[in-house]
């Protein structure tokens, strides 16, 4: 019997040992990352999400990025740009004796070919028409022509992009992942070896790929031939996939791993942000600036009323849908988030007075209120802000009937059958920071993402005015009474801007980016 | 015999299909669109009507249908909606992790289970059977996630001796096995102690006492080798069950095996890695069950094959 219990003893020591020592293994060279979905694809020009954009990010990176203060477009494998004075033509200098990570210079062919294989109708990118101003795009696609005329090699390090119209946004969406550069041979690596690019990455950025073991682990270890030569600083990644996000909360705060690629979640930011030690590893994210709104459809009765518009804006408490967000957001009093350049920050707040909003309604003929549908995704988070409008409006004598459906039922509605909408609750992540962003999809008339079908020909005007203008002082200042014009037509409802905060170990520093979110290649050691 | 296997064989084969063509229909009744999941909210509209056409969603159901038996049975269950890759392959490559936790699981099960079951059924009303009637009544009846999440904060966190979550090491398998293994444990325990007390009341057993045989001997010659035939029986459904994919215990530990792939796959709603998923489970269900039946008359000789 002693003997038994001594041997029972020995194994469980054994085990203690063994997983101590594992759990303790805090290898500085490594930098551990953690993601709560597994990661479908680290192809640039097909990955959408917050999780795959960083992933991409480890393996690729493009002609131009956002500098360290996330302020204005440098070089990154370009040495230098230039745009036309009329916007119409970007010209990239490569950097000499750039190279993959395959040890291959990089070459302008390389650069035609990777916005080639983007448009490829076969690569399905869905970001793609970040690009459609590029001369020659849209007849590469229809296949009437086997090149994009627009892109031109113009000497062996040398290539120009000759847009159809100017848009000023494009220098910031070449930092962007559709922008990354993709050789030839990426494709032809990964078929050999009986895999496809989307997790056989093979790009210029701060690592290489070691490992992709789909729904359990991505490794790679430092690229020897990054355009920067002292960084990453680290050796190594291990991005874990797969974790449930209170348990990877869990594994940050242990120091068992370093950031996770999504955000903090709504339930557990409350406990993190009131820890004076854990708010401490908060860290605010500079991409994907957010705006929460609801869409009136202004071609039917009573919303293509202004003042039943103005009148659903007064009836809306913000101040409680900031509480169901758990305090991670800010009230909204226009379209442009307060992270964006052209944001105006004079806007005064809607305030929320239930008794103008009725009187509003009467004097526009709906003193008796009217009943209205409300569409939605089934997102918890969307269902309990939809809720809270609900109340609001039925305390002006609005009754609302909620729908909430999957969200791809939801796309389908809003794309397929936008006639049969009424109200729809929904938000915007920004690609790139710039008001257009906003405008252009959901704003201008017949926009993509205009489900609303809001139609406003002054405003039309105006932002042509204001998009006309380089990035500089005169575009944010024209954007920011573009953005009062905006706010004082209420196309609609303007709910909050949420803020989204990762949460990192306490011995990393990882720079938040603008475009791809996560900056690896300067992510450091405290 | 070979037409009791032959029957058996087709009868699997029947259920399997049964298995197939039901999670077909349920997955093409859910609300959902696998081309708009692919292509990512923002992508245009046409991107979506490619992908749709290109993976013949736009074609009638039986359509869809009879394509997707006709690719099942050479061995194609498609490729999943998320990441494009081949289903069979994508599954394949979980199994050894999930068999590892099943069997890990199992070996926790009948490590406590079996003990705790017959020193209840031997000292009946003594304090270690009340013991082991409230541990069983707990193990069945607290849901593992809850147990797995806590066991994971407090040995993982507060005292921190195994790993949070995740896959690698022994250490990564010990905690998801324990949990595992309580839920089962408490159910072989109850099985175990009323199949033991009917047992002991059998006239053989009276017999045997009878002949002079000492108790340690009547116990483990009679007792227990009698009492433990429901055992095998329950351990080839369980094992099924387990390889099926454990999918809250795989999800709250991180564990990369076909369960953690299954929710994945609800919640991506990647309708050819949920077929894939369920169609492996029944499978593991349909060999499991034919393999205890066979083992269960090679056990019993009382049993013959008809």
């Amino acid at each position: 019997m002693r003997s038994r219990l001594l041997a029972l003893g020995f194994v469980f020591l054994v085990c203690l040992v063994l997983s101590i020592s594992m759990v303790s293994a805090q290898d500085p060279s490594v930098l551990r990352i953690l993601s709560y979905p597994d990661i479908r694809t680290a192809d640039p020009h097909v990955a959408y999400e917050t999780e795959t954009w960083p992933t991409a990010a480890l393996f690729y990176i493009g002609l131009v990025r956002w500098s360290d203060d996330n302020t204005e477009i440098v070089p990154a494998l370009a040495d230098e740009y230039s745009i036309s004075d009329d916007g119409l033509v970007y010209t990239f200098h490569l950097r000499d004796g750039v190279k993959f990570s395959n040890g291959r210079d990089i070459t302008p062919e390389d650069v035609k070919y990777s916005f080639e294989r983007m448009f490829r109708p076969e690569t399905t990118s869905p970001t793609a028409y970040m690009f459609e101003a590029i001369s020659g795009a849209a007849a590469f696609v229809d296949g009437s022509a086997d090149s994009i005329s627009g892109i031109q090699v113009v000497d062996d390090r040398t290539v120009t992009f000759t847009l159809d119209f100017p848009v000023w946004s494009l220098i910031q969406r070449f930092a962007l992942p559709p922008g990354f550069i993709v050789p030839p041979e990426a494709d032809e690596v990964a078929a050999a070896a009986g895999t496809t690019i989307a997790q056989m990455p093979l790009g210029a950025g701060p690592f290489a790929l070691e490992s992709w073991q789909s729904g359990v682990m991505i490794t790679g270890s430092r690229n020897p031939y990054y355009y920067l030569p002292d960084r990453p600083i680290f050796d190594r990644f291990e991005l874990e996939l797969g974790l449930e996000p209170s348990v990877g909360i869990l594994r940050m705060e242990a120091g068992e791993a370093d950031i996770a690629l999504d955000f903090v979640p709504n339930s557990e930011y409350p406990r993190i942000s009131t820890d004076p030690v854990l708010s401490e590893q908060l860290l605010p994210t500079a991409g994907f600036p957010n705006v929460d709104y609801m869409i009136f459809n202004t071609n039917i009765e009573p919303f293509n009323n202004v003042d039943v518009r103005h009148a659903m804006n007064l009836a809306i408490d913000h101040q409680r849908l900031v509480q169901i967000l758990n305090g991670r957001a800010v009230p909204s009093e226009g379209p442009i988030p307060p992270s964006v350049l052209g944001n105006n920050p004079d806007l005064p707040p809607l305030p929320y007075d239930p008794d103008a909003a009725r009187a509003l309604l009467a004097s526009a003929g709906y003193a008796d209120g009217f009943t209205a549908e409300l569409l939605t995704n089934n997102d918890p988070t969307n269902l309990s802000v939809a809720q809270a409008l609900t109340a609001d409006y039925a305390a002006i004598g609005i009754t609302i009937n909620l729908t909430s459906v999957d969200n791809s039922v939801f796309l389908d509605t809003v794309i397929n059958q936008p006639d049969s909408l009424q109200l729809v609750l929904t938000n915007w992540y920004l690609d790139y920071p710039d008001p257009s962003n906003i405008w252009e999809p959901l704003l201008a008339c017949g926009g993509s993402y205009n489900w609303g079908g809001y139609c406003n020909e002054d405003l039309e005007a105006q932002f042509a005015e204001a998009n006309a203008n380089p990035p500089g002082d005169a575009r944010w200042a024209a954007f920011n009474a573009f953005e009062a014009s905006i706010a004082a037509d209420y196309p609609w409802a303007f709910l909050v801007h949420q803020i989204n905060y990762y949460f990192t170990s306490t011995r990393v520093n990882i720079p938040t980016d603008p475009a791809i979110l996560l900056r690896w290649d300067a992510a450091s050691l405290k | 015999m070979i037409a009791y296997i032959f029957k058996r064989l087709l009868g699997a084969i029947v259920v399997i299909w049964g298995v197939a063509t039901i999670s077909f229909v349920l997955v093409f009744l859910m609300p959902s669109d696998a081309a708009r999941m692919y292509a990512g909210p923002r992508a245009p509209e046409e991107v979506v009507e490619r992908i749709r056409e290109e993976w013949g969603l736009n074609d009638p159901l039986p359509v869809q249908y009879v394509r997707y038996l006709g690719r099942a049975l050479q061995g194609d269950l498609g490729n999943s909606t998320r990441d494009n890759r081949p289903v069979i392959r994508a599954v394949a490559e979980r199994i050894p992790a999930t068999a590892q936790l099943a069997l890990a699981g199992l070996l926790v099960e009948l490590a406590i289970g079996v003990p705790l079951g017959l020193i209840a059924a031997l000292r009946p009303g003594t304090w270690i059977d009340q013991f082991a009637t409230i541990f069983s009544l707990l193990g069945v009846s607290i849901p593992q996630f809850a147990v797995g999440l806590v066991a994971l904060y407090l040995f993982g966190f507060v005292i921190p001796i195994f790993p949070l979550g995740g896959s690698g090491t022994i250490a990564h398998l010990i905690l998801p096995a324990f949990i595992l293994g309580i839920g089962g444990a408490a159910f072989y325990a109850r099985v175990l102690r009323s199949s033991v007390l009917e047992v002991t009341n059998e006239d053989y057993i009276r017999t045997a006492h009878a002949k002079g045989l000492s108790s340690r001997r009547v116990l483990s010659h009679h007792i227990v080798r009698n009492a433990l035939l429901p055992i095998v029986t329950l351990m080839g459904l369980d094992l099924a069950l387990l390889l099926g994919g454990v999918v809250v215990i795989e999800a709250v530990f991180g564990w990369p095996g076909v369960g953690l792939q299954a929710w994945t796959a609800i919640r991506n709603q990647d309708t050819p890695m949920i077929m894939g998923t369920v169609i492996f489970a029944a499978i593991a269900v349909v060999l499991f069950n034919l393999i205890s039946d066979f083992l269960y008359v090679a056990l019993d000789p009382r049993v013959r094959l008809t």
